[in-house]
């Protein structure tokens, strides 16, 4: 029988779902608040504003309410992590194909190379290896500066995946947050991402059995990591 | 009638910088005089300009909040009324900060130019 939470474990699991719930709140009023504006001041002042304005506020409206729509899907994803409800179908994945697949979802093939023997195998749902990929290299392509390489190597029982950048890097004073939910270095990159795409990636690869981690890049910019099982082929 | 000097402090959020300049500009007795993403840049912009309202956000840039930044910007431009205007449910927390004149949420910019034309005696 695993042992029954103490009182204060529990209390502190409380506390950080408030503060969860609280922050949650903040980044979902932000968008919401300016579509609700939007719409007002045009349902206002429709005769004021001449056509090609109003197309642009329909346009922030849309583009804002994508955002909340990638949010809220987020969040219900980081939820079934953390409530440990999260369905884990792992299988013998080929890691160049899961490379392949996530360079199609995300990025401009021309900034990324590839370094990936083609025997690599990982135990691990398919879906999941996927969506940690395409997060790494999505934050690579938003924070990062090209070339971006993609490395898996083989690592005993087990396959390192890295995804390095050339930008500027994690400062120091944020990387200890990096994967915790609505971490973000500064403001200014508020609905670049959702500050949800690293904390999923822990997640995902803590219930496929694996690890995640980041490093300084050498010369420059930042390395993002994600250990797996191997699987043979 | 010459214009109200009003000053947008908000977090970086173009978007709902326009939207307050659209929903201010219909009023010509007031004049969106400046924008500015923090408290500093906020100040350097009121240095020497008589500025009659701050709209100011809770949320701004460095981790800076916009209740503890009121007293600073109230002493740096005494005449100016500040308006809170945020997203977040700080309605106790801004009545308990005396150098906020009113509040708002940012869902209740309709109310943003009554609010404002109150604030500047204008109502």
């Amino acid at each position: 029988m695993p042992e029954e939470p103490t009182l204060e474990e529990l209390k502190a699991a409380n506390e950080t779902l408030r503060e969860f719930v609280a922050v949650a709140a903040h980044e979902l009023r932000g968008p919401m608040a300016a579509i609700l504006g939007y719409a007002s001041t045009m349902r206002k002042h429709w005769d004021r504003f001449p056509d090609e304005e109003k197309v642009e506020f329909l346009g922030i409206i849309e583009r804002r309410s994508r955002y909340l729509s990638r949010l809220l899907d987020s969040l219900l994803t980081l939820s079934k992590i953390e409530a440990g409800a999260l369905e884990v179908r792992p299988e013998a994945v080929k890691v160049a194909e899961a490379i392949e697949q996530a360079l199609d979802d995300v990025a401009d093939r021309s900034t990324v190379e590839v370094k990936a023997a083609d025997d690599l195998h990982v135990m691990s749902d398919p879906d999941h290896l996927q969506r940690i990929i395409v997060n790494y290299l999505r934050n690579a392509g938003r924070y990062g500066e090209p070339p971006i390489v993609v490395t898996a190597v083989e690592d005993g029982d087990e396959v390192t995946i890295i995804v390095a950048d050339q930008g500027g890097g994690i400062p120091e004073a944020f990387a200890s947050r990096l994967f915790d939910p609505f971490a973000r270095a500064t403001t200014d990159d508020a609905e670049k991402g959702t500050g949800l795409g690293l904390s999923i990636v822990r997640g995902l690869a803590q219930a496929n059995d694996g690890e995640v981690w980041h490093e300084p890049n050498e010369p420059r910019g930042a390395r993002f990591g994600v250990r797996l099982p191997r699987a043979s082929a | 009638v010459s214009a109200f000097r009003v000053l947008v402090v908000i977090e970086n959020d173009p978007d709902m910088r326009r939207l307050i300049r659209l929903e201010l500009m219909d009023d010509p007795e007031m004049e969106v005089s400046g924008e500015a993403a923090t408290v500093e840049a906020a100040i350097e912009l009121m240095r020497g300009a008589e500025t009659g309202l701050v709209i100011l956000d809770h949320f701004l840039d460095d981790e800076t909040r916009g209740i503890d930044a009121a007293p600073v910007l109230k002493a740096a431009a005494p005449g100016a009324r500040i308006l809170l205007l945020t997203s977040d449910d700080l309605a106790a927390e801004a009545r308990r900060q005396p150098a906020i004149d009113a509040y708002l949420r940012k869902t209740d910019i309709d109310k943003l130019l009554p609010t404002a034309r109150e604030l500047l005696g204008l109502a």
